[in-house]
């Protein structure tokens, strides 16, 4: 291969992975310099270090988000509490109990699926109203991206979750305190999916931020 | 607290200058019209005699940037960076004022211990 061309895949990489207003004249010095006698070793180590460094700098960026999700997604333990003390309760799903394993399970499932969903499309609502008010509107395409990887997202990290071996559930909802939830680091980690989620959903759904173009130096 | 204290507080904050990010400012200052990030990198490695990724001077170029210590510019598109143009950085005028302020403090440090050099403290 040419020593003069770039690894193509960290090539690819750089150009494609790495965030941040600045990536276009950051991808342009990484090449410029590799050019002038650089090695192929170092052409790698800076688009790692450019990918790692701009993924940072997005989320400090963004770190009001990181905020939000953050508080609205705190309580969620003891909302799922709530809502299982209520659909126990609740005459209209009493049959569900009553069905055989797995369909009571998947049953139960489904609806604190369902339950998750809605909380992480109201708390994306939100964010982007308040949003909509001090910075640029976001875009119709870009609300269903972020509406779509967040939903997806919370699914696959909601079965992760209940998937993890060792994981105290379930839980006697009869018993459990929103206290004692809070004080278990593995029910405390309830908030992870929403969190994550909703982070993923809102950073997809606005804008990206981009430089506008400066004069030209002179 | 006053009020007053926690602004110059917050103000003082929000223009402390990192050790990396006063280096990168001085390079800036060093290269004059022709500081982008290529020669940027190019002189912190010769300063301090050890690899730094562009990555890590863009970070620390946005958070001067957005103190207010440095501004840039874009260039040309440019057929040997592969179409892509250059930002080149400037330093603003209180980008100037804070480097001096902070030579001072660190010139009036260095007074005090004279014997450093010599492996002593006192």
């Amino acid at each position: 291969m040419n020593r003069r061309n770039p690894p193509p895949v960290a090539r690819w990489m750089l150009e494609h992975l790495t965030l941040g207003a600045d990536s276009d004249a950051l991808t342009g010095d990484v090449l410029e310099e590799f050019l002038s006698g650089r090695s192929r070793f170092w052409y790698w180590r800076q688009t790692l270090a450019a990918i790692a460094l701009g993924f940072l700098r997005e989320v400090r960026r963004r770190r009001s988000i990181l905020a939000f999700a953050l508080l609205w997604t705190f309580p969620v333990p003891a909302l799922m509490l709530s809502y299982d003390r209520l659909l126990n309760r609740s005459a209209l799903f009493a049959g569900m109990w009553s069905m055989p394993w797995p369909w009571s399970t998947v049953c139960d499932a489904a609806l604190a699926l369902n339950a998750g969903l809605v909380f992480l499309w109201i708390g994306m609502a939100i964010y982007l109203l308040l949003s909509r008010w001090i910075g640029p509107a976001q875009t119709p395409p870009r609300v269903s991206r972020g509406l779509l990887a967040g939903s997806l997202a919370y699914a696959l990290l909601f079965a992760a979750f209940f998937a993890i071996p060792h994981a105290p559930h379930p839980t006697d909802i009869r018993t459990v305190t929103v206290a004692s939830i809070y004080a278990n680091p593995w029910l405390g980690l309830m908030c992870m999916p929403g969190f994550l989620a909703l982070f993923v959903s809102i950073w997809i759904a606005l804008p990206r931020q981009r430089r506008t173009k400066a004069p030209a130096a002179s | 607290m006053h009020s007053r204290d926690f602004f110059a507080i917050y103000e003082e904050m929000r223009t402390f200058l990192g050790e990396f990010e006063l280096m990168v400012i001085l390079a800036v200052a060093c290269l004059g019209g022709e500081a982008y990030g290529v020669p940027i990198a190019r002189e912190l490695e010769h300063r301090r005699r050890r690899g730094v990724s562009l990555g890590s001077v863009y970070a620390a170029l946005e958070r001067l940037e957005e103190k207010g210590l440095v501004t840039s510019t874009v260039g040309e598109p440019m057929q040997e960076r592969g179409g892509r143009a250059r930002r080149y950085f400037h330093i603003t005028r209180q980008g100037v004022r804070t480097i001096r302020e902070t030579r001072d403090v660190l010139n009036g440090f260095w007074r005090r211990i004279p014997n450093l050099e010599k492996g002593g403290t006192t």
